[in-house]
């Protein structure tokens, strides 16, 4: 079968479309396609096709009036900045799969005139844009962007962003400004400490000089412990920086005394080198916490751009979303998203509300029926008055709902807080029994030992020992295809027992196919399939791809009328034909079998039946054995017919599968499984979903399915199934690393505390010590950024066999 | 030995200089995307560009 060049989709059988690209023939699907490939080879930009590491999103025919709405002035400041007659504003790009799309769009709208600049990051799409209103307008670049398959939308200026990216840049320059300043002064330290002939002239100025070097590492550098520790003090309680802040202040001013003085210990050096290491667990730290508030932020996206107004003199008019208001009558076309919630006014809705309830099929909608906002218009194009916008609408609320899931801290995160504040005390508590105990002894030394028992009890390694582990876990899982939401979740991993698929279209590829044909004998197989075809034609449904895909050629059918949810009716040749569901095309006749069926008729009898199945996904059955190789139980719970469901299982060998649950009857076998003790892993794909997922141990969310869904779950599956079976393992092996760190964080301190207390310990041994086992814990967690691929040699005897047959 | 006095205070203002490009850096944004810059190595001028850079 030929495959589109551009976006790799099968060419429909009788599309003629071909262009010469690289010295061969390239088949296209469509001419959206065709355009985009003639505007990159017309830009001499063939390169793209080279450099692309993934195929190109298909391309719907763009329309440039629909951007038309945002050269207005009132518009454009609502999220553009202007400065000087250059604007400047962020955009969100959809459908940025790699660099070379950058490429070609930073080269595209770089090189027209009035565009200043445009950069982009191709890892999140989004795009900072300066231009010039007056010479191009931002329609026109709009509309380029939407030909080339990118469409965008305006971002305003999201406080939460801009406060990430400022505390990023903070730490980066509160590191960079510690670093730089630990290895001057560790310079003048190792000088000093080796006493090579030092006069006292040159040991003062070496002490001055440290102290100059130390005083910003203190003051600008560790200020977040000391805000941290003000924090914890004002709320009563007792956090890591309260110990550590004290051990940097006390060090810097017993250094501050010594070096006016003239004698005695300094400490420059330690407390630099210690503030370093502390700022490294914080960047790790602040880094991952940000990616996870960045998946969070995708679900703004889910609404369209802008919306057709209905304007009371009956004329339409194209505005941006941010301008519409109550009471306003929009038109929604077909294959456009509904921009706000309302009541239908005019015209029947066949809507597909999967971000809302996961069911993928078309719902039907009569005038006066609700609509919420993010429903996709599959049919005729109606009209609805405007209820909620923006903020009040349904899919903001549920947004609202999963973020603030988010911000709340997991169990075992405040479990950690709980251990830390106790170690904390002890910390605390350990350094004043060995103050009061050498100030009897010999005050002398009772400062120096004091603060060596501070700085070597310093909570790192134990801070570090889980955080970091999970961020190289993370990594690691990433690149084998699967996203962490939230990475607490890693944990929870272990100890799953039983694996849920939610839904069928987990395990499907979501593409409608026609897998059985039925013929009455009067109509030959060929002639059926053309008159669904011709049936099909304008329809704008997956299943119309299928039948278009698989007809030999078309028939003429004339007078097509579309029944939301229930088929086709067309005339052909004088008779009239009807295609859709049995209740409809074929009343009364029993379904030839079990599966779903879709019957063709004329005015007496059927014609033919069509079975429709969805393709499993390819890597399906490998993932359900490996997961059952790994000892785990595989259900299937899903909203589909049960023959469609035990046919799927029979299929994949899932022993335990229910067909029609809905997400009631999913969360009762869910807390079933509760009661028996198991541990139970969801896999699902739509917003209705996020409940039934909350209710499992831990959930994963495939990326195909609506946005929503990959924000609530606690990781989001982007490659293939099969990544299932390796994260469980990665999660053992996580698990096994955290533990070792603990036991390695716990086990240094026991020994060093003794040590430290009974004055055995300078205060730089103090800091090395501390900065090593440090280390230590952090390399053993790097260990978990290597991905150990699974060879047909580590696989059990079962899944060899199901490979070679 | 007295040239530690001199060579001390030079090597504080380089340290300074180190820390105010860092400083610049970051706010230019150069840390904020490493992947795209890799990139761009590769891609070639569009041809009436390079023309250009032909005749300096």
């Amino acid at each position: 079968m030929n495959n589109c060049f551009h976006c790799g989709e099968p060419v429909p059988k009788g599309e003629q479309r071909w262009l010469e690209i690289d010295g061969e023939r390239r088949p296209f699907c469509c001419a959206g396609c065709e355009a985009v490939s003639k505007l990159i080879l017309a830009a001499g930009m063939d390169d793209f096709y080279r450099f692309r590491t993934e195929l190109s999103p298909r391309v719907e025919p763009a329309d440039p009036a629909r951007w038309q709405a945002f050269d207005s002035p009132d518009v454009l400041a609502s999220f553009a900045r202007l400065d000087g007659g250059v604007y400047e504003a962020s955009l969100q790009l959809d459908d940025i799969r790699c660099a070379a799309c950058g490429w070609l769009i930073e080269k595209t709208l770089g090189e027209r005139d009035g565009v200043c600049d445009i950069r982009l990051n191709p890892v999140n799409g989004r795009a900072v844009l300066r231009w010039r209103q007056d010479e191009v307008p931002l329609s026109s670049l709009f509309a380029s962007l939407d030909a080339l398959g990118f469409r965008p939308r305006p971002l305003d200026g999201d406080a939460t962003e801009a406060r990430d990216e400022h505390e990023r840049h903070g730490l980066l320059r509160r590191l960079a400004v510690a670093g730089f300043g630990m290895m001057q002064a560790m310079m003048y330290g190792i000088a000093m400490y080796l006493g090579i002939d030092m006069s006292a002239e040159f040991e003062h100025f070496f002490r001055h000089v440290s102290l100059l070097i130390a005083t910003p590492v203190v003051f600008y550098a560790a200020a977040p412990f000391f805000r941290g520790a003000l924090r914890a003090a004002r709320g009563r309680t007792l956090g890591m920086d309260v110990p550590l802040s004290i051990a940097i202040l006390i060090a810097y001013g017993a250094s501050v005394v010594n070096a006016f003085r003239g004698s005695g210990e300094v400490y420059f050096d330690s407390v630099s080198m210690f503030v370093f290491f502390l700022l490294i667990g914080r960047y790790v730290e602040a880094v991952a916490r940000h990616r996870v508030s960045d998946s969070a932020r995708a679900l703004g996206a889910s609404l369209p751009a802008s919306a057709t107004r209905i304007r009371a003199d009956g004329e339409s008019e194209d505005v941006p979303l941010a301008s519409l208001s109550n009471d306003d009558i929009v038109l929604v076309t077909r294959g456009s998203a509904v921009p706000a919630d309302g009541v239908i006014v005019e015209g029947a809705a066949e809507l597909d509300e999967s971000l809302l309830t996961g069911e993928a099929h078309g719902v039907l909608r009569k005038p006066g029926d609700a609509l919420a906002a993010g429903a996709i218009n599959l049919g005729a194009p109606f009209r609805m008055r405007v209820v909620r916008t923006g903020n009040d609408t349904l899919i903001a609320g549920i947004a609202r709902l999963l973020d603030r899931a988010q911000a709340s801290r997991p169990r075992l995160a405040r479990y950690a807080d709980r251990l830390a504040r106790r170690f904390v005390a002890a910390v605390l508590l350990a350094a004043g029994v060995t103050a009061l105990a050498w100030a009897y002894l010999d005050p002398a030394q009772a400062f120096e030992i004091t603060l060596s028992v501070l700085i070597v009890t310093c909570p790192c390694a134990l801070g570090l020992a889980v955080p970091v582990a999970l961020t190289a876990a993370t990594n690691a899982i990433t690149r084998r295809g699967v996203l962490t939401v939230n990475s607490d979740a890693l944990e929870q991993l272990e100890g799953i027992t039983d694996v849920v698929f939610d839904k069928t279209g987990t395990l499907t590829v979501g593409k409608p196919s026609i897998r059985r044909i039925l013929i009455n004998g009067a109509v030959s197989e060929d002639d059926c399939l053309a008159l669904a075809a011709g049936l099909e034609m304008e329809a704008n449904h997956p299943l119309a791809r299928a039948f278009l895909e698989r007809a030999p050629k078309r028939a003429v059918v004339s007078k097509v009328e579309q029944l939301p949810g229930e088929g086709l009716r067309g005339e052909h040749e004088g008779m009239n034909l009807r295609l859709g569901r049995p209740e409809f095309a074929a009343a009364g006749e029993a379904v030839p079998g079990e599966g779903s069926w879709i019957a063709l008729a004329d005015d007496n009898r059927v014609l033919a039946w069509f079975e429709v199945v969805d393709a499993l996904r390819e890597e399906a059955a490998h993932a359900i054995a490996e997961l059952h190789a790994a000892g785990l139980r595989v259900h299937l719970l899903s909203g589909d017919s049960e023959d469609t469901v035990a046919a799927i299982a029979r299929r994949l060998g899932i022993r335990h599968a229910r067909g029609r649950q809905r997400p009631e009857d999913k969360l009762a076998v869910i807390e079933a499984l509760h009661a028996e003790g198991a541990r139970v892993l969801m896999i699902g794909d739509g917003i209705n979903d996020a409940p039934v997922l909350g209710g499992a141990d831990v959930s994963i969310a495939m990326a195909a399915g609506a946005e929503l869904a990959q924000a609530s779950a606690d990781f989001v599956l982007t490659g293939s199934l099969r990544a299932i079976a390796p994260l469980l393992e990665h999660a053992r092996r996580t698990r096994r690393i955290m533990r070792q760190n603990l036991a390695w964080a716990f086990s240094y301190n026991m020994l060093a505390v003794p040590l430290a207390a009974a004055g055995l310990v300078t205060p730089w041994m103090a800091a090395i010590g501390m900065s090593a086992s440090s280390l230590l814990v952090t390399l053993n967690a790097l260990r978990l950024n290597r991905v150990r691929d699974a060879t047909d040699r580590d696989l059990p005897e079962t899944l060899r066999e199901l490979r070679s047959s | 030995m007295e040239s530690i006095f001199v060579l001390v205070p030079v090597s504080i203002v380089l340290l300074a200089v180190a820390i105010w490009l860092f400083f610049w850096a970051t706010k230019h944004g150069q840390f904020d995307d490493l992947d795209s810059p890799a990139w761009r190595i590769l891609r070639d001028d569009a041809p009436a560009r390079r023309k250009e850079r032909e005749h300096d």
